[in-house]
């Protein structure tokens, strides 16, 4: 027999303008246990974790804190019946100390002022109590993201929190990190406390929760025993259907080369030597992913590729046509081959918030983007917005963005959505040469799925893609070939069929294979 | 000023008439000094007003027009109620209203905190000599405030006693004293107090402070208001206080050096405090420099002398704005998501 829950929602629906965010919750969460809520970007598990916390006001629905209704309409309320958050971007003043970050709103005072020695004495009991160290006197700015987060459960323990929410933790965290914050929960699950993880990743649910509940467009899916759990059966709870793992590699017929790259190198404005002779050809059909540790150079290669940066030295080529050194808008305009069903080159970049797209645009101007020289976008010279809504229309429908409002700011889409849209802009004229650059980072699982599928698919049409990526799994996914790239230099490269994990992450730290 | 000293002034100047001798008198630095100290007291006033508002979020450029109009208002009450204090409430009283404009503009609306702080000192700028045209019947400015009704020097036992620094700090209006006793009020308040660690966390991180259950637009509305007192009493220093009655655009521009001195320190009451002191001194300078000799260059045209107090401002703007202090969520509005 479970022991009486401590937290039940009932039928919580939270609704944001048009938008459901949340579809009559019902969540139970008993004493003493690490709850973890798991859903896709956009599923509603923060939003109603926001309302139980009194950020946001449920739309209809009601809170039940150890048996009894209760209203909470502030963050204030939530306090006071022990409920505690840590948010996802934290929310400490940078410029403040620990001590002060730690008591703001719930300063013990003398005569006005704070009462330093009360406020001190309670704090250093909860740090012994759960062995933490930390500077009081030390400012928030000079420390690390993982110190900074246990100032946030400190100041919710300062508090007297007995309901702990912590909102994507490990987010910011290194893996080293957020081992150690698991020990935290674990330690304070041991002490009394009820802790509510809300998270993407399966493998921290695993690891550290006793029960799971899924989270899906707004719904909740299903409560259960993580015991009973495996990430398969996550997976699919998350998405609604079974993930794919069948990728289609069919044999490309007598490929020609695409991309010819000789001793490229590049040396920045302080003389370090950034890339350092690579060589590698690309060949149509043919996946080349780039492995290595973020700052080895991938950036900087992929800037050159794209002709926003200009190498010191080196050729490349694209169907022997020299490329180095030209612009950007040369590069996206130029005919290289005579195969009128492609375009000469897209270019999905690795931060889609600055180079990918204009967050202030509407998704259909950004749709124009890097298509400025087509000629069916223009009408003399002001924009024919009739055909451009088309187009953008056509491509949200075929890279399945939702919601299909092309007048929608970028901004308001989501992760996933925003990276379909790149890449619908990018890769929907079957590119001669595909730059593809961390395709899949801050993307949920479902739109991970898709897009390495659509990459597949210009694959299969002949285009050249090169693959740059810091997730090892996607890179041995995709790839047909891979490079590793180690502080500029080619370390290895290795057929995609015989690489193995373990001797690609020793050539990525620099280690001989 | 004080009658002794200029006295001793006038007399050494026009017996000797060389400036450079005048440098060396310890009677012209205890007036230079004096001076200093009662021309930064409405800076100062005005400066702390703009802690009040900037540290909580909020962008005060209108720190001139709220000054202008309790400058006004502060002539008017002394002379309706005869009275230099009731004089000083009315300045405070009207700032504060015209402050809540601003206040309820900025943080209930989210306008521009640029644009309605210039729109008030626009207002402000016509304001004054409009009500001065239908109370006083004059163009601009009021009525001499004769001495019977005037704000009285207050001296202060023991201190006026000691030698130079005696003369120096003795002998100005309560206000002065006020400005100075607020200054460190405010730091202890800024740093000690549970309400002035609130208004830091307000103005640097509005979002955290809400998530603990500060009321964060409250707040701001209320260090508004705080920001329209002390310009209330820097005007009513201008113009009851220092001079004896209200004349046109008479703040001229002090409104925007307070704001300098304020960026310039840093945010902060107590090095805002020393930047209104320098700014008080090279205003005070600029006047004893009118006419003077210096030495080795001679006699320097007052239209050059009197810019002083603007250049420095000029540079300290050019050198310490745009440095890292500023509060974080400065200049915008809180919305919640």
């Amino acid at each position: 027999m479970n022991p009486d829950p401590i937290v039940r929602l009932q039928s919580i629906s939270k609704r944001f303008g048009k938008v459901l965010a949340n579809d009559r919750i019902d969540l139970e969460i008993l004493p003493r246990e690490i709850h973890g809520l798991i859903g896709e970007n956009g599923a509603g598990k923060s939003t109603v974790m926001k309302i139980l916390y009194g950020f946001y006001q449920a739309s209809s629905g009601e809170i039940f804190i150890n048996g009894t209704k209760q209203e909470i309409c502030s963050p204030e309320d939530a306090i006071s019946f022990g409920i505690g958050m840590v948010h996802q971007h934290f929310m400490l003043i940078p410029p403040m100390t620990v001590f002060e970050n730690i008591i703001l709103g719930q300063e013990p005072t003398k005569a006005g002022l704070i009462d330093q020695k009360k406020a001190k004495s309670k704090i250093s009991s909860i740090l012994e109590k759960y062995q933490i160290e930390i500077d009081l006197e030390a400012t928030i700015e000079t420390l690390s993201v993982g110190l900074q987060q246990q100032v946030e459960i400190i100041k919710v323990l300062y508090r007297d929190a007995q309901i702990l929410i912590l909102d994507e933790p490990t987010a910011v965290l290194t893996p080293q990190e957020a081992q150690k914050l698991f020990e935290v929960l674990r330690q304070l699950k041991e002490s009394g406390k009820t802790i509510i993880l809300i998270t993407h990743k399966m493998k921290e649910i695993l690891e550290v929760t006793d029960r799971v509940t899924v989270f899906r467009k707004g719904k909740k899916i299903q409560s259960l025993e993580t015991s009973q759990s495996n990430e398969d059966l996550l997976a699919n709870l998350m998405v609604g259907r079974k993930i794919s793992k069948h990728f289609d590699r069919s044999v490309i017929p007598d490929p020609k080369t695409v991309l010819d790259v000789e001793n490229l190198s590049y040396r920045n404005e302080q003389g370090l030597e950034i890339l350092d002779r690579l060589s590698f050809r690309v060949k149509e059909g043919e996946i080349l992913g780039i492995a290595g540790v973020l700052g080895n150079g991938q950036t900087e290669l992929e800037h050159i590729l794209s002709g926003l940066m200009t190498p010191t030295s080196g050729s490349i080529r694209i169907y022997h046509q020299p490329i180095e050194g030209k612009t950007n808008c040369y590069i996206r305009s130029h005919n290289y081959s005579s195969k009128l069903d492609q375009s000469p080159f897209g270019h999905v970049p690795e931060d889609r918030h600055r180079m990918g797209m204009i967050l202030e645009w509407s998704a259909k101007d950004n749709f124009l983007l890097g298509h400025l020289h087509e000629k069916k976008f223009f009408r003399n010279t002001l924009i024919n917005q009739k055909n451009l809504r088309c187009h953008a229309k056509h491509l949200m429908d075929k890279y399945n963005v939702s919601p299909k409002q092309e007048n929608v700011l970028a901004k308001h889409f989501s992760g996933g959505n925003q990276q379909k849209m790149v890449l619908a802009r990018e890769l929907d004229g079957h590119p001669n040469f595909a730059l593809i650059s961390q395709p899949t980072r801050g993307v949920d699982i479902g739109a991970i799925e898709f897009i390495h599928q659509e990459i597949l698919k210009i694959r299969k049409s002949r285009s050249a893609i090169v693959l740059i990526s810091a997730d090892l799994d996607e890179i041995l996914t995709l790839s047909d070939r891979i490079l590793v790239l180690s502080k500029g230099k080619i370390v290895g490269e290795v057929d995609a069929k015989k690489a193995d994990r373990l001797q690609l992450g020793m050539m990525m730290t620099g280690q001989a294979a | 000023m004080d009658e002794k000293n200029s006295k001793k002034y006038e007399a050494f100047y026009s017996a000797e008439g060389k400036g450079i001798m005048l440098w060396l008198d310890l009677a012209f630095w205890v007036s230079l000094l004096s001076s200093t100290l009662r021309l930064s007291t409405p800076l100062t006033f005005a400066a702390l007003g703009g802690f009040f508002s900037e540290r909580s979020g909020v962008v005060n450029i209108a720190l001139e027009g709220l000054m202008l109009i309790g400058a006004f208002a502060a002539a008017w009450g002394n002379l309706y109620f005869q009275s230099s204090v009731a004089g000083v409430l009315c300045g405070i009283l009207a700032a504060m209203l015209v402050a809540s404009l601003h206040a309820v503009a900025c943080v209930k609306f989210k306008a521009d905190q640029i644009v309605s702080g210039m729109a008030i000192n626009i207002f402000a700028f016509g304001l004054a000599p409009m009500l001065s045209k239908a109370l006083f019947g004059t163009r601009g400015s009021s009525p001499q405030i004769l001495s019977e009704i005037h704000m009285q020097t207050w001296n202060i036992p023991l201190l006026e006693k000691i030698p130079f620094f005696g003369d120096v700090l003795s002998h100005h209006i309560p206000l002065v004293y006020l400005a100075i006793v607020f200054v460190f009020m405010t730091h202890l308040w800024s740093k000690k107090s549970a309400l002035g660690l609130h208004h830091r966390a307000v103005g640097d991180h509005p979002e955290a402070a809400d998530s603990l259950g500060i009321k964060v637009n409250r707040f701001r509305i209320v260090s508004v208001l705080c920001s329209g007192v002390l310009c209330g009493l820097a005007g009513a220093f201008l113009s009851i206080g220092h001079g004896s009655g209200f004349a046109r655009n008479m703040t001229s521009g002090r409104g925007y050096i307070a704001l300098t001195a304020m960026i310039f320190g840093k945010w902060k009451p107590i090095p805002t405090f020393f930047a209104c002191l320098l700014f008080g001194f090279t205003d005070a300078l600029q006047i004893r420099m009118q006419g003077t000799p210096l030495p080795g260059l001679g006699e320097i045209p007052p239209q050059f002398v009197q810019l002083l107090p603007y250049v420095v401002t000029m540079v300290v703007l050019a050198g310490f704005i745009g440095s890292s202090q500023a509060p974080k969520a400065l200049g915008i509005p809180y919305i919640k998501e």
